[in-house]
């Protein structure tokens, strides 16, 4: 009796399970494949990291817009496709399987943590679907991967970028590294800490903490004994703030070099006035001078009502990437044509930067993006003082 | 520089204190481990922050209506979370419902309040110089605040009528009984107050550590120095707050990478040496 | 016991197994994407772990937080054999089970001496112990950005390449779990861990040897643990740090209360439902995490037994309208019946 109530249950949720698969499946619709062409978005849009999720998907959606007020592309209308990741790898794993292998879609976007996206590249090449990411670690890169393609500039190519400003601009000689403990930082940093040493500067301290952490001080006690005359950070958005006000409050007076999350909006406003003085290697500045950049950021503000970040511009500048390499195709549009395509991207000007398929430097040429924007955070926004080209 | 870790550690370490204080009030009246301690934390910051700048109370104000506010909220927390499972003989379901309940707390915040850390200013700008540290102000405050705690805390349950009762109460929830002590209040007083306390440590950090969800993560470090100081014992949880936070900071000199794992190794080492903690609690463990 | 093997509920045991394994093997991975196979995967790799979890907690009663600990050791024991040596993934995968359980026996050793809340504790600072030296020790476990293309299980020449490959992988070794588990309960050191959780004093005027119960039990919790971490590895073809972090084992815990501590079937229905919570919720999206905390409050509220709990609550009292008796105890009832803790 006991058994076969306990079995009861397990039926209903089994049955309950295939029902929601089903219903996940239902929505490819039938023939709405051939009419539009669906680019799927895999976004966190609950949890601790939601706000990524936001601004990507509102980047996204102007890309849209802006696209279907012009016909679409080759004549059909755009859709979009959005799985939320949630808060887990495994979570992460299961919605990128799902877009891959349920929604139907031509290609992925996704602005997973370094880790997540390293763990689902090789889904990427298992479906044959051409997958862009907002991620900058060389580690994905290295995977060889002929379906994934980086954005934005990798670990590797901006560390000796910014190792010079270090070195050049700022007059570094002695360097303190202050890092977050994952793949992003702890890759950022190696590559940081080789080209610092290639140029002739010491990195006399390499201190590294946990993404959680928010205290810094016993840190900056150590770097005040150790008597650097620079520092290089590199930390998440959320860190960047309590770490440049700690630094003030210390009265370390040194330059300061950070990552492209100081730049941006959240890391300066938490910080308020500790944020000035920062330089910075960003992919993205909501001062960028550039003609597309400033329609951009005109038409994001237009659109949103408030000021664009990181998130949604790389985003928005994956989907132009994706249209053109659409445009380019002659016959059908698979998922194989699109990646084909992608490989002949050439000049594309996009809002953050231009982007080229360079495929002279075997290791690079996955990344797409071309340049850097180095800024100083000056009365709270962050002022563009030169580009870097790769 | 063996000077200035001290220093940062002491001034840790009473943040952490501010926290152990409340879990180790909960801890003497009714024996949990309340894991949801670290989300009251978070709320007091968010709960100032809000009578701060989005009603725009000032501070003479904004402190007792707050503390009246977080009081209110570990009462009915006491309501939702441990009374309906008093009689529940299992620690986990206890333990279980917190867990669920800090999910509550920090969703409902984010629901509220965006997911945005959020800057509080602080009650006096600036640094202060002791032995070659440039300290926030702030801490001096957290300093004066945790001692002022530790006196009132002290107070109520040595001195005053009603600190004692509570401490009756916990001792022997029976024999209280048969003198007409009731439980249910004085448990849901040691929550409210439990919450208060921690409520204002909040508010107390929100200025150097923003405003946000993650500020509940300290929860670990404050159970860490109660279970160093004694189970169950005020004076005790405050000292080993500020000895984890010396622990920490001494930590960074040897690794940094491996700095969490120190802090965690020592209170283990701890426990299996010296499981009664620094300083023997009134009342030990029950189970 | 001849007769017995006809009587009517052992045909009805065996049938409902067969319709079990008949809709796990054959309905479930031809009815269903290639997404709801990783749910189901990952569920299937919880449950591994959270039987160890529930042994600890349902038979010896005590609330450990190791588990993603000992699921990394498994893992990374698993992975570096495997990716150094080139052993089959199947072996390496009882070799990190076996380390788990040898470091389970020596940490054992040390934390048995704690007793309830301390014990708890303990075990989250292991946790998160285990997490940075799995985090920080890069030459063995990569570090932050962990171990990418880990090798796929293999047996005879055959590869599980896809996820429906490992569906049928994990599926097998769960239920060889789920089969020595619920063994486990019935033989007498089962009995004996469960007299340690009623009452450690009269399990000791016994003569049980509450200690050594206690670290075999956390021993073989480790051991279930182990073969989940490096299940997750092999299915998953990556491993990293994040996998295991004090997060997780919260979540395992809840898992395993929802289901109901008793029965490894209620741990199983806890874990499915946790695991396809949030697929179901799918609409809910940002207030989901809210739900479910309402929900687990309401649970351990209303039905601190779990759903276990509430489906034998429920044939009890059919059982009293009916009056139909019941000569054999079911394993679970036993223990509810009785007072336990104190």
């Amino acid at each position: 009796m006991k058994k076969l109530i306990t079995l009861l249950l397990a039926v209903l949720i089994v049955f309950g399970m295939t029902a929601c698969g089903n219903g996940g499946g239902g929505n490819e619709g039938g023939g709405a494949e051939a009419e539009t062409i669906r680019i799927g978005v895999v976004s966190t849009f609950s949890g601790n990291n939601s706000g990524h999720g936001e601004y990507c998907k509102e980047g996204a959606e102007l890309w849209k817009e802006e696209v279907n007020a012009n016909g679409g592309i080759n004549g059909k209308l755009v859709e979009l496709v959005y799985e939320d990741n949630g808060d887990t790898n495994e979570s992460y794993q299961s919605a990128f399987v799902k877009m891959l292998s349920e929604d139907n879609v031509v290609a992925v976007y996704s602005n997973g943590f370094s880790d997540q996206v390293t763990m689902v590249i090789p889904d990427a090449d298992t479906y044959q679907i051409p997958f862009l990411a907002g991620n900058s670690s060389q580690a994905c890169l290295n995977q060889g991967s002929d379906y994934y393609w980086m954005i934005r500039l990798s670990d590797a190519i901006v560390s000796p970028t910014m190792a010079n400003a270090c070195v050049d601009l700022l007059n570094m000689s002695k360097v303190a590294i202050l890092q977050v403990n994952d793949s992003y930082g702890d890759g950022m940093a190696d590559f940081v800490e080789e080209a610092l040493k290639a140029r002739g500067a010491e990195v006399a301290l390499r201190l590294s903490f946990d993404g959680d952490v928010v205290q810094f001080n016993s840190y900056l006690a150590q770097v005040e004994a150790a008597g650097v005359d620079g520092i290089v950070g590199i930390a998440h958005q959320e860190q960047c703030g309590p770490l440049m006000m700690q630094i003030d409050a210390a009265e370390i007076d040194v330059p300061l070099m950070g990552c492209s999350q100081f730049a941006t909006a959240l890391a300066i406003d938490t910080a308020g006035e500790s944020a000035d003085g920062w330089y910075s290697l960003a992919d993205w500045t909501n001062e960028a001078d550039t003609e597309t950049a400033q329609a951009f950021v005109k038409a994001y503000t237009e659109k949103w009502g408030r000021v664009p970040d990181m998130q949604s511009v790389v985003c928005y500048d994956a989907m132009h990437i994706l249209q053109a390499a659409i445009e380019s195709i002659d016959g059908e549009i698979t998922p194989a044509a699109i990646n084909e395509a992608i490989y002949k991207t050439n000049n594309i000007v996009g809002a953050m930067s231009t982007y080229k398929c360079d495929s002279s430097n075997p290791a690079y040429e996955h990344c797409l993006g071309q340049s850097i924007f180095t800024t100083q955070t000056v009365n709270g926004s962050g002022v563009v003082i030169g580009v870097a080209q790769r | 520089m063996y000077l200035q870790l001290l220093i940062v550690g002491i001034a840790m370490g009473m943040i952490y204190a501010l926290l152990s204080l409340g879990i180790v009030l909960l801890v003497r009246a009714v024996g949990v481990l309340n894991f949801a301690e670290g989300q009251l934390f978070m709320l007091g910051a968010y709960v100032t922050f809000c009578l701060t700048y989005q009603v725009g109370m000032p501070l003479w104000l904004m402190i007792p209506i707050a503390v009246v506010i977080l009081f209110l909220f570990g009462v009915l927390f006491m309501f939702s979370i441990y009374w309906p499972l008093r009689k529940s003989t299992w620690s986990a379901t206890i333990i279980i419902s917190c867990l669920g309940a800090s999910s509550v707390i920090s969703e409902l915040v984010k629901v509220i309040w965006g997911n945005n850390p959020l800057v509080y200013a602080p009650l006096i700008k600036g640094t202060v110089k002791i032995g070659g540290v440039n300290l926030e102000y702030q801490y001096l405050i957290i300093i004066a605040v945790c001692i002022l705690m530790i006196f009132l805390i002290q107070m109520l349950f040595d001195k005053m009528y009603v600190g004692r009762i509570m401490q009756a109460a916990a001792q022997n929830k029976y024999a209280a009984g048969l003198l007409g002590v009731s439980a249910t209040l004085t448990v849901a007083a040691t929550y409210g107050i439990s919450a208060a306390l921690v409520g204002i440590g909040g508010w107390l950090v929100a200025p150097l550590f923003l405003v946000r969800t993650g500020l509940s993560d300290f929860l670990l470090k404050g159970f860490a120095g109660m279970v160093i100081g004694g189970y169950g014992s005020v004076k005790g949880a405050v000292i080993g707050s500020i000895l984890v936070g010396i622990i920490e900071s001494y930590a960074v000199l040897l690794t940094t990478t491996y700095q969490n794992a120190i802090v965690f190794l020592v209170l283990i080492v701890f426990l299996v040496i010296k499981p009664d903690g620094l300083i023997k609690g009134k009342i030990s463990e029950k189970a | 016991m001849t007769k017995r093997l006809l009587n009517r509920k052992t045909i009805i045991g065996a049938v409902s197994l067969l319709l079990f394994v008949l809709l796990f093997y054959l309905y479930i991975p031809n009815n269903t994407g290639a997404y709801t196979i990783t749910v189901w995967n990952s569920a299937l790799i919880y449950f591994m772990a959270n039987i160890g979890t529930a042994i600890m907690l349902g038979s010896c009663g005590m609330v450990s937080f190791a588990s993603p600990a000992f699921m990394g050791l498994g893992a990374y024991t698993s992975v570096y054999i495997c990716m150094n040596y080139g052993v089959n993934p199947f072996i390496t995968m009882l070799i990190g089970m076996l380390v788990s359980m040898l470091f389970a026996v020596l940490i054992g050793m040390a934390l048995m001496r704690l007793n309830g809340t301390f014990f708890t504790f303990s075990t989250v600072a292991l946790c998160q112990i285990a997490y940075t030296v799995y985090n920080g020790w890069k030459p063995v476990t990569g570090g932050p950005n962990g171990i990418p293309r880990v090798p796929q299980f293999t047996a005879f020449g055959w590869v599980a390449k896809t996820y429906f490959d490992n569906y049928y992988v994990l599926l097998t070794i769960a239920i060889i779990a789920f089969v020595l588990a619920n063994r486990l309960g019935k033989t007498n050191f089962g009995r004996a861990m469960n007299s340690v959780r009623d009452n450690e004093l009269v399990a000791k005027t016994t003569g049980i040897n509450v200690f050594r119960t206690k670290v075999t039990a956390f021993a073989i919790a480790a051991g279930f643990a182990g073969i989940a971490g490096a299940c997750l590895a092999h299915s998953t073809h990556y491993v990293v740090s994040t996998y295991f972090t004090y997060s997780n084992a919260t979540m395992y815990i809840i898992q395993v209360m929802i289901g109901g501590v008793y029965n490894i079937v209620g741990v199983f229905a806890g874990t499915i439902l946790i695991t396809m919570l949030p697929e179901w919720l799918r609409p809910l999206q940002e207030y989901i995490k809210l739900v479910y905390g309402v929900g687990v409050i309401l649970l351990m509220i209303f039905m601190p037994m779990g759903i276990w709990g509430l489906g034998s609550d429920f044939i009890k009292r059919i059982k009293k309208r009916y009056h139909i008796k019941d000569n054999v105890t079911p394993i679970g009832v036993l223990a509810e019946d009785q007072e336990v803790g104190k």
